[in-house]
């Protein structure tokens, strides 16, 4: 969990630097579970029970159970990291400090993870949720560590989900496409850290002493990008 | 005696057996009776390949020691690079970027031992590299006598760092690729396995990204991106690490179809956003020549 707990002081970095802008979301580390259940609409042992004869809020959109739920809340992750490179890349020639080639390759990023967002929800079908509404306020665009943070960010969450979400798929067909993803956002990940501070690429705020990376809960993630979120969501039958 | 009722009685004790060993003896133990009146080796066949832990043990150990053997060869090269044991080329590895090489080197390392005391603690035989000096299950990593990075003079790779970064470049991509092509065979395993192989992994994948960007800015053009663009090698004798990365298609679904910022995704886009998996053969293939 130290990584864990870094990527928490790297939020709050990122976040007490971002104008304050929205106050509550500088205190992500007392979000927690009960943050998150609040935000599910309903607590984790009243999902079993409701599962049956699901009821969901108005204006609150239901994200499934099982797969079809695994398969939205990696979708919903992809939104975000893909909304956020897409304002980045719209305003990278302003954005302090950045390189010729930084901007070359802050285009692929946000490419790859539009091919992953659409595959995602290509995938889904019919069982896709509409897309969700972002909220990128807490991101300082201009100021170049704020962003390459954010970055850092995202994609270490986004290697995390990946992983994590392996293991919680009934239809194990989908894990090797799950690791061939998780893969490229280290790889992003690791040229974000690097660009921000050389030779941070797998330090050990992110890589344990085994030389392994993060497996995070849906749980761990879903709260983590909780301020980037404007969309209610019920996620009461998301494999915890 | 109803012999489906024995199967399925199997099958059920099969999904409450935590441990593999110790799941199939007690499967076996408490059917004992029941299975000896029946047609023993075909309720055997069954337990063995049909749903039994003992071949899931098996493969899990056979594909952790694939992976070994991978990590060995990985260590090696790095700890050779870095001026430790049968390198004389102190000056290889320039000041700037040796802090990120001496962390590669950990985290092979760091694996390399995950990975045998995991072997280990399965009651497997863990991998060692042909001409390995020391005792398997404690020893030495460094076994230099097992390797020739060169490939037989091939690679100037002790000597150029430019062909040190390319060769590093294709073992790392390399390595991603061999993981992810063995990892539905750890799906059915019921510990952690299967995640801690893609925690690996990932960090396997950080590794490349690093070389790569090394490489992006030595010698100074920009040139290659921290992840695999299409099926572009490092250099032209390493195209063959790179075989079937320009892949586009993904659970049936071609990536350049989808809507990308303007119009669909791009062939570059799409080959680069998923790394793709390289089977053993292959990958054996490629490090035979780095072998003694």
């Amino acid at each position: 969990m130290d990584a864990m707990v870094q990527t928490y002081k790297r939020m709050n970095q990122i976040l007490g630097s971002a104008n304050n802008k929205k106050e509550e979301s500088g205190v992500l580390q007392n979000v927690s579970r009960r943050g998150f259940l609040k935000l599910t609409g309903g607590i984790a042992g009243a999902g079993i029970l409701l599962s049956a004869c699901h009821k969901t809020p108005p204006d609150t959109i239901y994200i499934g159970s099982g797969d079809t739920a695994l398969l939205n809340y990696l979708y919903m992750m992809e939104t975000v990291m893909a909304a956020f490179y897409t304002r980045s890349n719209a305003i990278g020639p302003q954005y302090y400090g950045l390189t010729t080639s930084e901007l070359q390759l802050l285009a692929d990023l946000r490419d790859h993870q539009l091919a992953h967002k659409e595959l995602l929800v290509k995938l889904l079908g019919t069982a896709a949720i509409p897309e969700i509404v972002t909220d990128l306020s807490p991101v300082t665009f201009s100021d170049r560590t704020n962003t390459l943070n954010h970055t850092i960010m995202f994609e270490d969450l986004a290697v995390g989900a990946y992983t994590g979400a392996a293991k919680r798929f009934k239809d194990t067909t989908y894990v090797p496409l799950l690791a061939k993803m998780a893969t490229v956002q280290a790889r992003h990940s690791a040229y974000a850290r690097d660009i921000l501070a050389a030779n941070t690429f797998s330090d050990s705020t992110i890589v344990n002493s085994n030389g392994m990376d993060q497996a995070l809960s849906p749980v761990t993630v879903m709260t983590a990008l909780q301020p980037y979120i404007q969309t209610h969501l019920d996620m009461t039958n998301l494999p915890a | 005696m109803n012999f489906t009722n024995i199967l399925n009685d199997i099958e059920n004790a099969d999904l409450e057996s935590n441990s593999s060993a110790t799941g199939r003896r007690q499967v076996l133990k408490s059917f004992g009776s029941k299975v000896a009146l029946a047609a023993l080796p075909l309720a055997v066949g069954s337990l063995f390949f049909n749903k039994a832990y003992g071949k899931t043990t098996d493969t899990v150990i056979s594909i952790l020691n694939y992976a070994l053997e991978l990590q060995f060869f990985q260590y090696n090269f790095y700890h050779s690079a870095l001026a430790t044991g049968n390198n004389t080329t102190s000056t290889l590895i320039p000041a700037a970027d040796r802090p990120g090489f001496l962390m590669v080197e950990s985290q092979e390392l760091a694996q390399l031992t995950f990975l045998r005391n995991t072997i280990i603690g399965m009651g497997g035989v863990p991998f060692t590299p042909n001409n390995y000096p020391a005792d398997p299950a404690t020893g030495n990593p460094y076994t230099p006598g097992s390797y020739d990075f060169t490939g037989g003079n091939k690679f100037q790779v002790y000597i150029s760092y430019d062909a040190f970064l390319q060769v590093a470049q294709a073992f790392e991509d390399m390595v991603v690729r061999a993981n992810l092509a063995v990892l539905p065979s750890l799906v059915a395993n019921t510990s952690d396995i299967m995640t801690q192989f893609m925690q690996m992994n990932a960090v396997q994948a950080r590794h490349s990204s690093f070389v790569r960007l090394v490489r992006r800015f030595y010698p100074d053009v920009d040139y290659p991106k921290p992840w695999v663009t299409n099926n572009m090698p490092p250099a032209v004798a390493l195209q063959s690490f790179y075989l079937g990365e320009d892949n586009t298609v993904q659970r049936g679904i071609d990536i350049t179809s989808l809507p990308g910022i303007t119009g669909t995704l791009s062939q570059t886009a799409a080959t680069e956003a998923f790394d793709e998996p390289m089977d053993m053969t292959t990958v054996r293939t490629l490090i035979a020549p780095f072998l003694i």
